[in-house]
């Protein structure tokens, strides 16, 4: 007895020890529902969802589709998401450096497109997998969408679904020095796994996605039973997420939205990007719409504002000169009615819009036309006159100083700076705090503006530190921003070079050009001081003079445009003097006619063309395998393809022959493919008479 | 003692007897009472049970063979989400010329595209349009056993000819020779016809049925 007890105690401390191992390696709880409930509550307060009615299914989906692709009023270019002047407001990491998507660390700004340790543009959702929704535009240059990423940490996801896994192989972010920085993911099985603190990012991204580019019908008000949302479009999140059931994909994505709540800089980046495209990420803003839409949760719409009777947009009228931007701002009646409003225009040829901005393009007048999102009645407008740029401009000046530049970074970069509404970027030396040191090894380094000046350019004063080196610096000035990444900015207009001293020299600047750029060629260091641009009236009395020239669209048409302002004086086709002209008359566009030797046959007759073609259509087969018959014939049509006009004068009866056993080959290709399609279209559709 | 013997070994053949019937598996046809249609037709109830299961997607390979090593190759893939279907398809056809324009690459040409089914209606078509209709939507097999012959039919498949094609497939169809295997346990694993078509050529269709997922692991 004794023997069994001291046994059976020694069993159970075993077991007591075994199962407290187990519960040692055992993970962290996922937080309850509850605790996931506080960390998903909504973070945006504004606005922008005043129209949205609906609490669930797709109904919701349907009025989150339409507000955010009808606000979304700029389309960002696959070039855009590489551009710094973009990336860095939208994926800063800290001392000038980007963020790195997957990896959560300093990313390195310099743009290589593949070289180890410099960044790409990695599509969260993979353009093989958009079903060929998107490649470098829409969806692949959305800003919502598009990530900087490492470039063998891209690699490394190829175009791998996301999914779920224990163990895998460890995706790290490498430096150029193939030092291991931080994890970035793991890959398992052809699936591509973020880390936990990204798993709700990409979930987020996913769904804007999937909202934002699918093609949906307007179902508002209909709801699949439970009041989920069912597919109806061409993208499934299947597509992306590696379950292999609709509803599992959902079930993951939902799960990642909960364990890895909204964080700042999600916050932060949405709002960048709001800036820029007019849209936002809905599942940034309300996380708790996924629940809403695609699980059980549902969500209560705003609290009804006092009803919207009238809104005002200020200024009413304003003048902008062509190739500048005017802010109109909404007033609404009473006043705690909501602002949300959609934007259109007029005539986009004269002004476009986006959020309440106004883009001056050529002159004219439009109007500008403000709906409210909550009472589509209720509208506002503007009229907006677009004057010649040199007339209306804005008067006034504004001061480049070391202070400028807050973030300095410790190597030659590109920097963004802000002032006086203008902004711009410079490619600099940060190493020395607020030095606002250039100095040039293999490039030029410049400072140059981004956004227009607001009138035209009348003077730039440069100003060198004081006990620093007077040095060299050239002035451009053009009527178009200077957004390159490598190399130097060239304008439009050369204003001279000249020695900048401590007392400052003073470009006087001619014309009506709004944009600029400071170049520095020289190899060592120089300091400078502050940089003073003034602007405004007519730019020392000289008017906008066009500058036409032709520019070919494409393969048929080209255009008459002014190279500085952008007027369009005319669209027409290609004009050539007869088919066989290669040239365009008015653009000089040089076109392909066929191939072989040139149009008309100018080669010399000598014979082998011809008898090469005869041979070839006497070895036509003409029964049995299809591919030898498929063959055989393409080897006559090349032949034939490579005569010229006179030989083909000349080959007429085999000409005939070779068309009369294509036209058998095209008959067995028939019956075949009825076959196929008889087969297929049984197999599809047993169980329907319309099969 | 003998009689004892003998009564028990007697016991002892016809368990023996039992037990081998038993580890054949399944019904046969030697088991059922003659004449008694009604426990087969049964059986075949539950397969029109299987076929009318949810299955969050279901591939079908369509194989058309002409003479001896010239195939066409046509895969479907039918996801169910709700009242949406989508199917994704990848289609190869042979290619014709166009008179005396290009040389061709490739003496087939393969189509690929996604065509949506919502509500019973064409939603969308993206890439190749193969025309699909809407009935693609509803998978239309029948089981009745007028409608084979040579059926061989347990708990876990089901092999025949087909001497009914068009109303085993619920759609016309001229072909000759159709063969049928079903495999499945509580609900279907795979489909697999053949048959002659009308010009000769051997065709081969292959569904297989995937079950709604409960782990959102995608592993």
């Amino acid at each position: 007895m004794q023997k069994v007890f001291n046994k059976f105690s020694a069993f159970l401390l075993s077991v007591v020890m075994l199962f407290g191992l187990v519960s040692v390696s055992v993970p962290a709880a996922e937080p309850s529902v509850a605790e996931a409930a506080e960390v998903m509550e909504t973070a945006y307060t504004g606005s922008y969802y005043d129209g949205i009615t609906a609490t669930e299914g797709n109904e919701l989906l349907g009025q989150v589709h339409d507000l955010i692709t009808t606000t979304h009023t700029k389309y960002t270019s696959y070039d855009d998401c590489k551009n710094p002047t973009y990336v860095k407001k939208t994926d800063p990491g800290t001392g000038g450096a980007l963020m790195e998507f997957y990896a959560r660390a300093n990313l390195s700004s310099s743009w290589q497109g593949g070289a180890s340790g410099t960044w790409n543009r990695e599509h969260v959702w993979c353009q093989s997998h958009s079903n060929g929704l998107w490649g470098t535009s829409g969806g692949g240059g959305d800003l919502h969408h598009i990530r900087p990423t490492e470039s063998r940490v891209n690699s490394s996801r190829s175009n791998n679904k996301y999914g779920e896994f224990s163990g895998g192989n460890t995706v790290w972010y490498k430096d150029a020095s193939n030092t291991q920085i931080a994890i970035a993911g793991y890959t398992s099985g052809g699936k591509f796994m973020p880390k936990d603190e990204v798993k709700g990012d990409v979930a987020r991204i996913v769904m804007y996605v999937y909202t934002h580019y699918n093609t949906f019908r307007n179902v508002y008000g209909s709801t699949n039973g439970s009041g989920r949302s069912s597919c109806f479009g061409n993208l499934k999140f299947t597509d992306i997420m590696a379950p292999t059931s609709e509803s599992a994909a959902i079930t993951l994505l939902l799960k990642w939205n909960e364990s890895d709540p909204v964080d700042q800089s999600e916050i932060t980046r949405n709002e960048e990007v709001y800036k820029i495209q007019g849209n936002r990420n809905p599942f940034i803003d309300h996380p708790e719409y996924a629940e809403a839409i695609w699980g059980d949760g549902t969500v209560t719409p705003p609290t009804p504002s006092d009803e919207l009777t009238a809104l005002t947009l200020t200024p009413a009228t304003v003048s902008v000169p062509v190739g500048q931007s005017r802010a109109l701002t909404v007033t609404a009646t009473p006043s705690n009615a909501s602002r949300a409003v959609t934007w259109e225009t007029s005539d986009a040829t004269v002004a476009t819009v986006a959020d309440g901005v106004v883009t001056a393009r050529n002159e004219g007048t439009a109007t500008i036309t403000a709906t409210s999102a909550v009472k589509p009645s209720v509208k506002a407008t503007a009229t907006v006159h677009v004057t010649k740029s040199s007339v209306g401009g804005e008067e006034g000046s504004f001061t480049i100083t070391r202070s400028t530049f807050a973030s300095p970074s410790a190597s030659y970069d590109f920097q963004s700076w802000s002032a006086g509404g203008v902004e711009g970027i410079a490619y600099i030396y940060g190493g020395n705090k607020d030095a606002m040191q250039f100095n040039s090894s293999k490039t030029e380094h410049y400072l140059a503006t981004t956004t227009p000046v607001p009138g035209a350019i009348k003077s730039v004063t440069v100003k060198i530190q004081e006990g620093k080196d007077d040095k060299e610096w050239a002035l451009y000035t053009s009527s178009s921003p200077y957004d390159e990444m490598s190399g130097n900015p060239s304008g439009e207009h050369e204003c001279g070079t000249q020695t900048v001293t401590e007392e400052g020299v003073t470009w006087t600047v001619e014309g009506s050009d709004c944009y600029f750029a400071l170049v520095y060629a020289d190899s060592s260091a120089t300091y400078l001081d502050s940089i003073v641009v003034e602007y405004g009236g007519d730019g020392s009395g000289s008017e906008h003079v066009h500058h036409y020239e032709y520019q070919s669209l494409d393969d048929t048409y080209h255009v008459y445009t002014c190279t500085e302002c952008g007027d369009v004086q005319t669209r027409e086709p290609h004009e050539y003097s007869d088919e066989n002209d290669t040239t365009c008359d008015k653009c000089g566009y040089e076109r392909t006619i066929g191939g072989g030797e040139g149009p008309g046959g100018d080669t010399p007759d000598d014979g082998k063309n011809l008898a090469a073609f005869h041979s070839a259509v006497a070895s036509i087969v003409t029964e049995g395998s299809l591919p030898a018959r498929f063959a055989s014939i393409n080897k006559a049509l090349e032949a034939y393809q490579a005569l010229s006009e006179s030989e083909k004068s000349l080959a007429e009866e085999d000409l005939e022959v070779l068309l009369a056993e294509i036209a058998l080959y095209n008959e067995t290709v028939r019956d075949y493919n009825a076959d196929a399609e008889q087969a297929d279209r049984a197999a599809l559709h047993g169980g329907s008479e319309d099969g | 003692m003998k009689k004892s013997v003998l009564i028990l070994a007697t016991v002892c053949f016809a368990a023996v007897c039992l037990s081998a019937c038993n580890l054949t598996g399944g019904k046969k046809k030697e088991d059922k009472t003659p004449g008694d249609q009604t426990v087969v037709q049964d059986e075949y109830d539950a397969l029109n049970e299987m076929v009318g299961m949810e299955y969050s997607r279901i591939v079908l390979t369509v194989t058309d063979t002409f003479g001896e090593d010239l195939t066409l190759t046509s895969v479907y893939e039918i996801g169910y989400s709700g009242d949406c279907v989508t199917i994704d398809y990848t289609v190869e056809r042979f290619t014709g010329f166009d008179g005396t324009e290009d040389v061709l690459p490739d003496p087939v040409t393969t189509l690929t595209g996604r065509t949506v089914i919502l509500d019973g209606e064409i939603f969308s078509v993206t890439g190749d349009d193969v025309g699909i209709t809407p009935s693609a939507a509803t998978l239309g097999f029948t089981f009745k056993e007028e409608y084979f012959e040579n059926a061989d039919l347990n708990e876990v498949y089901l092999k025949a000819d087909v001497k009914d094609p068009s109303a085993f497939l619920g759609t016309q169809i001229s072909c000759t020779e159709m063969k049928l295997t079903v495999t499945f346990f509580d609900a279907l694993n795979d489909i697999n016809l053949s048959y002659v078509s009308e010009n000769g050529n051997s065709v081969s269709l292959r569904y297989v049925f995937y079950p709604v997922e409960t782990d959102a692991s995608g592993s």
